[in-house]
This record gives C-alpha cells, structure tokens and sequence, in this order.
C-alpha cells in the first residue's frame, strides 16, 4: 500500500457544506426521530395528565402535561391486577426463554458440529419452523392445550428439564469425582422419564379419546387457562429461532479448540458445555434477549390460551381488561402501556449491540 | 483425520480397559456423533412434534370438520372452504391482507432505506439515537397501538392540533370509522413499527460494503448518485431481498395491530386472516372454519418461505 498524501482540510468549511448536511443529514434525522418516538411522549404525557381537565377536553393542548401527576400509576396499582399480570408475565417470560435456550443450545451444537444422518434436513425444519407465525396455529394449538391431560405436559417439563439439566450441573462436578458414570448418570434420569412421559401421553390420548369432544373448560386436568400452556408453546418459536441463531454461532468458533479437549479424553458433552458453550456467551445473550423480548410481547397465544382476568399477561390485560365498555380510562390505559414496556426497553438498552447483532444475523450472514 | 481418530479411540480404549465396567461401553456409545446428535435433537424436537406438527395435522382436521366449541364434529370435507370462497367477508379480508401487506412493505422499504442511509452518516450521539429508533420494534406492538387507537379517536384525538396549521380537515368519525381511512391507520401503524426493523437490518448491511468501494468510484469520477446505484443497490440486495420476504411474512400474518385498533371493522374493511380466523373461530366458537380461514394463509406463506429458504441457502453457498 502507498501511504496517502495528506489532504489540505480549509480550517472554515464552505457554507454549502452545512446547507447539505442539514439536508441529507438533520431535517431527516428529525423527522425520523419524532416520527419513531412521538408515540411513547405522546403516551407518557396522558399518563401524567389531570383526566377531567385535560385528557378528556379536546381544547387543551395535548402534548405537554400541566398538571402532572401519578394518579393514573397509583390506580394502576390498586385498582386493577397489573402487579398479578406482570408477575405472571415476569414466571412466564424467564421460564420459557430458559426452556428455549437450553434447548436451542443443545439442538444448534449437534446441527453445527454432529455428523448424523439427516442433520440438514433438521436444520432446514428449524429455519422453516422459526418463519411459522403464530396466527397460523393457534386453533388447533388451543384443541392440543384444552384436550390433552395434565401429567403428559408436567411429564414432558420434568424430562426435559432434567435431561437438560444434568448434563449442565457437570459443569460443576470435576472430571475425576465422576469416574465411570460420566455422561450415562446425567442421561440416565433424562431418558427414564422420557419414557414415562410418552407412555403416560399415549396412555392419556387413548383414555382422553373417547371424551375427545368434551372439552373441560373449568377442570384442572388440561393446560387450558395455566401458565404452563405459555410456557410450553412459546418455545416452539422461540426454540427454532435459538436453534438457528446458535448453529452459526457454533459454527464460527473453531473445531481445534474442541478437538484438543476430545484427545485428552473428555467427552463431547464436557468438550461443548466447558469450551464451545463459554465461548459462544455472547451468541447465547443474543438469543436470550430476543426470546425474552418476544415471550413478553406476546399477544395472540396470551390472549386465546389464558381465559381469566387473573391470568392474563401484561400486553393481553392492558389492552383486554382496562377497555371495558364505553369508558376509556386513557391515562390508566397509557400508564400500563409504558409501564409494560419499560422491562424490554431496559433489558434491550442493556445489550443493544447483541440484540441487533440476533436481529441482523439472518440478514447480514446469509 | 484417521490419525486423530486412531489416537482418541486408543486413548478411549486404554481408559476403557482402565476402569473396565459395560457403563463406559454405553458411554462412548452414547458419545458417538451418530446418537449423542440425535439425542441433542430430541428435546427440540419433541416440542416442535407436540407443539408444531400435531397441531397442524389436527387443524387440517379440523378444517374440513364442522367442530364447535362444544358437540361432535363430523367430516365435511372441503366444504369449509368452498363456504368460504362465497363469503364476501372473506373475500374482502383476502383483498385486505394482500392490500394491507402490499402498502406497508413498500413503505417500509423505503421508508427503512432512506433512515438506513441517514443512521449511516457520523453524527454525535450516534449510537444512543440509532438504538432508540429501533423502540417501535422492541416494544409489545400492542400496547404502544394504544396510543394510536386514542390518537385516531374521533373526539379525543391531538391529531387535530397537528392537521389544524396545516388546514387539513380531521375526519369526524375519527381515523377508524371510514373503510378507506382505517386501512390507512392500520397500515400506518405497521409501517411505524417495521421501519426500524427495515433500517437497523439495511444499516448493518450497508456496514459491510466495503468503504474503499466509493472510494474508487469517486476517483474513477462516479457522482453520488451514480455511486448509490452501481455499489450501494447491487451490494445491498442481499440483505434486501431477505429482510423484505421476512417482514412480508410477518405482515401477511399480523394480528395485534388489526385487533387492537378496529378488530376487522368497520364493515369488516380491515380484519385479516388472522383476525378472522380469531373471530369465526374463537369469538363464533366455529373451530373448523375459523381453522380453515388460517390455513387459507398456507399457500402464500408457503411460497415465501420456499423463497426465503432458497434464498438464504443460495447465498450462504457463495
């Protein structure tokens, strides 16, 4: 390369220079700006108004507040069941994002470094999977949550969790406290229970088959109106997204690194959870964040599969249960709405590069 | 290769004849990438069977049965769907999907190069005001559509603050009472959550053309313009083309927007299949149809993922 020669900056620039910046650069970054946040102002200021004397009289300018106040948060509060929703939102958010990126991490590892027959025909199901919207499905989905039994839905929890879980809590255990059991004693449990609960789902499809028709609405012997019915289908969009997400990043650390650790004897379970998994922490904070945002944005599933006003969660409540009849409680309305933003809005301020890296992965990758 | 695995298998060996014991036989099998990949599949697997592929196998069931809430459904076979070829409400959300997916992608496309091409300049605060704009995208879509259905209502609204300077008469029943004008709300709402979708995505892409590209044009005398559509376009649509099929999906498939601000109305000018489908469905407790107005999207939807599918893999291959 040859060096370049040094260019003769004028220490006062042209004016057309500032004409054209405030042309191609400010006037549209302002409207642009006003154009994405004006609705969030626009929906604190209601929430901060008097509702008698300014949100309900059009003749006041609406958007500035001038007689702030917080009465619409303490009604918020006291009046309605917004703290039983954003704790229902809060169980239901973290458990099936941990079910998906457990999930995800052991399913994108195998597609990005297992050789096994019809491994890409599986990573082609995980992409296709992942651009399922939910409004296709949610139908039928809601037959599978009223009409299917209790123990086949907990039984499945319970195996995945501990055919996950164990392997994971090896991490803690060191190699040599665990001579001859190794991978077999973590899997052991995992595959017992995997067996009870497909026997105990087919078990519960023979005797449920003959009641097919009869939906029990109000009984606790299906999923219908709990939180597990979130818990549980949330992860069939959010585990093919991790998925895919995981398996490029898997694919992006180098093989030697593993291959070193398998010479020396380790198996591939402690190879991938004590070099790939801490290596790949970034990617995994990526598919964190973004399950996480979209379990706690989730409306149709919330909104057909959770039928009481205990259960709802934040989006479903605000919207379903603070508009009731012809009264519009604008400023509750608007306080709930922010207030139901503010947990992704800060979790996504917290890692915004690894968010957009999840969000453009797919695009910029290829 | 062959030595590697020749090394690793004496070792594994020797330890075996070590410990001695059958366990370390299961282990290593279970440690073969043959099992321990399909094992690593199953629990993802499992779910996507229960929770995917059931489903869908009943809703094709259920679509040609005439199930309700409550009683026995029997098989009808197509009849759900010739039903609904001569309903003009749905015909009419049939000409609404393709309209309402139609406009708001071409809005957003542009709409999200233009902010693309703006983010991409230096300014101070860059990184704070390329993160915020992304708010609309991050947020639950329908909860910040609140502050649209009390800024399209007929009495309430501030529009008219804004509309008045500019001797614009405000609608009297407000942006949601008139066919024409509710589309455009519910289209405008998409647009204003997807533009940021469309710009993050468009601005990551144009980060990786190379910067010594304009570089050379510019000496090679190509004017800005000319540099835009000889390097920024053909470079760019890649990332185009898949951020575009992604978000036509996604559109074709809304729901909360519709719901929340005119569920379908008025005169039924705005429901999508997916608010129809919630409505004959879950509200009208007609499952089989209400299945059959979803699965109606099928075919559509299908062409685009084959498309993003092919796509995706066409340009990871080069």
């Amino acid at each position: 390369m040859v060096a370049v020669a040094p260019v003769f900056r004028p220490n006062r620039r042209p004016r057309s220079y500032y004409l054209s910046r405030i042309v191609s650069l400010w006037l549209p970054l302002a409207l642009f700006l006003v154009f994405t946040l004006a609705p969030f102002w626009y929906m604190l200021v209601i929430s901060l108004k008097n509702q008698q004397l300014e949100v309900n009289d059009p003749a006041v300018f609406p958007f500035w507040p001038f007689h702030p106040n917080f009465d619409q948060y303490i009604d918020l509060f006291a009046r309605t069941q917004f703290p039983r929703w954003a704790l229902n939102t809060t169980i239901i958010a973290s458990l099936s994002t941990i079910v998906s990126l457990t999930f995800g991490t052991l399913a994108g590892y195998a597609l990005a470094r297992l050789r096994f027959r019809g491994a890409s025909l599986l990573g082609i199901i995980s992409f296709v999977t992942y651009l399922v919207p939910q409004t296709l499905l949610f139908i039928p989905l809601n037959i599978v949550i009223t009409r299917l039994p209790v123990p086949f839905f907990l039984v499945t929890v319970v195996f995945s969790t501990v055919a996950v879980g164990l392997p994971l809590l090896m991490l803690f255990i060191p190699p040599e406290k665990r001579v001859g059991w190794g991978p077999l004693a973590s899997w052991l449990p995992g595959i017992l229970l995997f067996g009870i609960g497909v026997s105990l789902g087919l078990w519960g499809l023979t005797a449920k088959g003959a009641a097919l028709n009869e939906i029990d609405l109000g009984g606790a012997t299906n999923l219908s109106n709990t939180m597990w019915a979130l818990i549980l289908t949330y992860p069939t969009f959010l585990v093919p997204f991790c998925t895919w997400l995981l398996t490029g990043y898997f694919q992006s650390i180098p093989r030697e690194l593993e291959e070193s650790a398998l010479i020396d004897g380790a198996s591939r379970m402690q190879a991938m959870l004590r070099i790939v998994v801490p290596l790949a922490l970034p990617g995994i904070l990526s598919a964190f964040i973004f399950a996480f945002t979209l379990s706690w944005n989730e409306y149709i599933y919330a909104l057909v599969f959770l039928t009481s006003t205990a259960n709802r969660t934040i989006p479903v409540g605000v919207v379903n249960e603070l508009i009731r009849g012809d009264v519009y409680f604008w400023g509750t309305l608007m306080a709930g709405a922010l207030l139901g933003s503010v947990p992704v809005a800060i979790v996504y301020s917290f890692f915004v590069d690894h968010y957009v890296s999840g969000l453009t992965a797919g695009a910029v990758k290829g | 290769m062959t030595v590697r695995a020749s090394v690793s298998a004496t070792a594994t060996a020797a330890q075996a004849v070590e410990r001695g014991g059958g366990i370390q036989a299961v282990e290593r099998f279970l440690d073969r990438e043959g099992v321990l990949g399909y094992l690593l599949m199953t629990p993802a697997l499992l779910l996507l069977i229960i929770f995917i592929a059931y489903p869908f196998v009943l809703g094709v069931w259920y679509s040609m049965s005439d199930v309700q809430i409550f009683g026995l459904g029997k098989f009808i076979g197509l009849k759900n769907y010739t039903d609904l070829l001569n309903s003009p409400v749905f015909l009419q959300t049939v000409k609404n999907s393709f309209v309402y997916t139609g406009f708001a992608t071409v809005f957003k496309l542009g709409l999200g190069l233009a902010m693309a091409l703006v983010l991409n300049q230096h300014f101070p605060l860059k990184n704070l005001v390329r993160s915020s704009v992304l708010l609309p995208y991050i947020v639950p879509t329908a909860l910040s559509t609140l502050a649209f259905l009390l800024a399209f209502n007929p009495t309430l609204s501030p529009l008219p603050w804004i509309f008045g300077p500019l001797h614009i008469p405000y609608p009297a029943a407000g942006f949601l009472g008139d066919p024409l004008l509710a589309m455009g709300a519910v289209i405008f709402v998409n647009v204003w959550r997807g533009t940021p979708f469309f710009a993050i995505s468009l601005l990551a892409g144009l980060q990786t053309i190379p910067q010594d590209l304009y570089e050379a044009a510019a000496i090679d005398g190509a004017n800005a313009p000319n540099r835009f559509r000889h390097i920024t376009v053909p470079l760019l649509t890649p990332v185009l083309t898949i951020v575009m099929l992604f978000s036509i999906i996604q559109t074709f498939a809304d729901f909360q927007i519709v719901q929340v601000l005119t569920r379908g109305g008025p005169a039924d000018s705005t429901h999508l299949f997916a608010t129809l489908a919630y409505q004959t469905g879950m509200q009208g407790g007609r499952l089989g149809q209400g299945a059959a107005v979803s699965l109606y999207m099928l075919p559509f939807l299908g062409l685009l993922v084959i498309a993003q599918l092919w796509y995706t893999r066409r340009n990871a291959s080069r």
